[in-house]
């Protein structure tokens, strides 16, 4: 229903956001990528559209990753973006390495392990996630206990990488 | 007795367990000092798990969401980010200060030449050829009428040829390109801006900064417009109207292009056309030239 949308668009539009910079890492993008999620779920009124949205949002992440992946293995003609110029100040740098060191502790789960946590953070149910994974929803608990630790671990792993790195 | 599996223990503190199994988890915790402390210690990892995640998160401030019945029909053609300076990269032979008019004007056939004559043809393209001007007024003025501009959809076939071939050589490039589509035997026309506005219910899509070779259209709804991306290379835009189903629109002539230069295009949606992109450029070289697109401003 078109009123069921509009609410879910109110309530849901940022988690959406998030969910999708945590495959883009990169926020207008995932901006885009969730507005056109939220314009084709207009065209097929889906039922469960939260759990819908999420997917097909992850589709689309994945699509334009592969596109991504495609472009910078061929020599680009046109340069499109201009040199950095200015130096960012440390407190800029410092929030870029947190989530730069979350961003690769995620890549340290299995996909199906990430999806599920970034499901659940994004404020999808256990039957929600379990609709959209196809995952049964006495495994949902144990997806997200393993992807939790694995999660933690790994930014503690990769923690004291940096830290040997630095001397 | 059996202890509680992890899967249980957070779907419980996930608020996930429905009553009868919440139940029997407070029964055998009450007696259970070892679970107690497992689940204190999943407690905590849930915690510092979603601490990290936190941090994950997009940098703000974002930009206020479009209302959602205009996600549906954009009718705002202006992309919020504004162009980076790419245009100064592209080779161009064209004076500043030409605006487009309105009008293109009515190029004869393109034959083959020697390259003195070509090149003297480029100059005379390069001096006389209308230029999509960068408009001042436009992204500003429509942002503040209407709020945030609608987003466009995106689409990118899939993969790309090898760039081998699609690059044609300079000379072919000149009188040939053309030929991809300019089969004279079909229908194409070179008709003036305002009729091409009209075939395709808005203001077609262009690059910004280059000049306008001409535009044609099939008689069935698609029009193409060439642009000059150096003196030797053409830009072809495909433009229909998206409400179009695919393929419906295009008359043979577009679809024999389409299968002579590449079994995939490039596409994407721009104010409520659907525009494609071709050229003897690497795949990758076009895609970045697709984000480029804008209506042409009046």
């Amino acid at each position: 229903m078109p009123d069921d949308l509009a609410e879910i668009y109110r309530t849901t539009y940022r988690a959406l956001v998030r969910f999708l910079y945590r495959k883009v890492w990169d926020a207008e993008r995932a901006e885009d990528l969730a507005q056109e999620a939220f314009a084709r779920a207009l065209v097929h009124q889906p039922e469960n559209a939260r759990g819908w949205l999420f997917v097909v949002a992850a589709n689309m992440a994945r699509d334009e990753a592969r596109r991504a992946a495609r472009e910078r293995r061929h020599l680009t003609l046109l340069k499109s973006e201009p040199p950095p110029s200015a130096p960012r100040p440390d407190e800029v740098l410092e929030a870029r390495t947190e989530a730069e060191r979350v961003r690769t502790a995620l890549e340290q789960l299995t996909p199906r392990d990430r999806e599920v946590l970034l499901f659940w953070d994004a404020g999808l149910s256990y039957d929600e996630i379990a609709t959209q994974t196809g995952l049964a929803r006495g495994a949902v608990g144990t997806t997200l206990a393993r992807a939790r630790r694995r999660l933690v671990e790994a930014y503690a792993a990769g923690s004291e990488e940096s830290h040997v790195a630095r001397g | 007795m059996s202890h509680v599996d992890d899967g249980t223990l957070h779907a419980y503190l996930d608020g996930a367990l429905d009553a009868a199994a919440a139940a029997g988890l407070d029964a055998h915790l009450a007696g259970c000092a070892a679970c107690r402390a497992r689940m204190d210690e999943e407690r905590a990892l849930i915690a510092r798990a979603s601490e990290l995640l936190a941090r994950a998160a997009p940098p703000l401030p974002q930009r206020e969401p479009p209302p959602l019945h205009q996600l549906r029909h954009p009718r705002l053609w202006w992309q919020v980010r504004t162009p980076l300076a790419w245009a100064a990269t592209v080779v161009l032979a064209v004076a500043v200060g030409w605006y487009f008019r309105g009008e293109v004007p009515q190029r004869a056939k393109l034959e083959p030449a020697t390259p003195a004559e070509q090149a003297a043809r480029d100059r005379q393209v390069a001096a006389e050829a209308p230029v999509v001007a960068k408009s001042k007024t436009g992204p500003a003025a429509l942002q503040n009428q209407a709020g945030a501009p609608a987003r466009e959809l995106d689409q990118v076939a899939p993969a790309p040829r090898p760039s081998a071939d699609l690059a044609l050589p300079v000379a072919a490039a000149r009188g040939e390109l053309k030929v991809a589509v300019r089969d004279e035997a079909e229908a194409w026309r070179s008709i003036p801006l305002a009729d091409a506005r009209a075939i395709l219910g808005a203001a077609p899509a262009a690059l910004e900064g280059l000049p306008i070779r001409r535009i044609q259209e099939s008689g069935a709804g698609v029009v193409v417009l060439e642009q000059a991306l150096d003196s030797a290379t053409v830009i072809q835009l495909f433009e229909q109207r998206a409400d179009h189903a695919a393929g419906l629109a295009e008359g043979r002539a577009a679809q024999r292009a389409r299968t002579d230069l590449a079994s995939e295009r490039l596409a994407r949606y721009v104010g409520g056309l659907r525009v494609e992109i071709a050229g003897p450029l690497p795949v990758d070289s076009l895609s970045k030239l697709l984000e480029r697109l804008k209506p042409i401003p009046r």
